[in-house]
């Protein structure tokens, strides 16, 4: 069964807010900093920039990420060093941090 | 100059063991540093042989990682040693380019007469003095 996804709010580097797409699970884990589901009509995370980004090790020793909304989430600011991801198997897996990587964005006309 | 017993030639950069940290000599040091200058590296007959720095304040959206000590991932401070030859001109040194939150550095050569930096927008570090007790 398929879990979904939502629109939570991405507090972007550029001082803006904006709609990204995000697994439903992850929405509500308080420590990736969501906030949602936004609003309808909210603008949209442009294309071609990357948000910001936690990356960590699985019990398995593979490289796995998420995305953070906000720099004051608790997985930004080193308060969290651990997040959940949930795999394929359907069982939830617990990743270490080892890489906090920086939004990418250009400027917006 | 010639080498005193229990005193360290000053031609040479001695060990970490035999210096200690200080914001004031032999220039005083006006933390947090941030931008780019220039700063004195003797004075009055003092001198310094090396300088230790820490990130004093860091843009909360920059990347990192925790590994033995925090590593930004942008590079976020650098200086040059100069050195001033016989003849009176400016010499460049090294250069230390760094994204590590905190570390020291001993001059390759002893006695250089200024250390040139940078330091990224959004970054303040704090500088203290390698020099003899």
């Amino acid at each position: 069964m398929t879990r979904g996804f939502s629109w939570g709010y991405y507090h972007s580097d550029d001082g803006n807010i904006y709609a990204l797409q995000v697994d439903a699970d992850y929405l509500v884990m308080a420590e990736r900093g969501w906030v949602g589901p936004a609003a309808p009509g909210t603008i949209v995370y442009p294309r071609g920039w990357t948000p910001r980004r936690v990356v960590g090790l699985d019990d398995r020793g593979k490289l796995q990420q998420a995305v953070v909304a906000d720099v004051t989430a608790d997985l930004w600011t080193g308060a969290s060093t651990t997040f959940t991801i949930n795999g394929s198997d359907e069982l939830p897996h617990t990743v270490n941090v080892i890489l906090r990587k920086a939004e990418r964005n250009q400027v917006r006309p | 100059m010639p080498i005193t017993a229990g005193i360290i030639d000053l031609a040479q950069v001695p060990p970490p063991n035999q210096l200690v940290k200080s914001t004031a000599s032999p220039v005083a040091l006006a933390n947090p540093y941030s931008g780019s200058g220039n700063i004195l590296t003797v004075s009055g007959g003092v001198h310094a042989f090396g300088l230790h720095w820490a990130v004093n304040t860091a843009p909360s959206e920059a990347g990192r990682s925790p590994r033995s000590i925090l590593l930004y991932a942008e590079p976020y401070w650098s200086f040059s040693v100069h050195y001033t030859l016989a003849d009176a001109s400016d010499f460049i040194g090294e250069t230390v380019l760094s994204g590590a939150a905190e570390g020291f550095h001993l001059f390759q050569t002893a006695q250089p007469a200024s250390l040139a930096y940078h330091i990224l927008p959004g970054w303040t570090v704090h500088l203290d003095w390698l020099i003899q007790p």
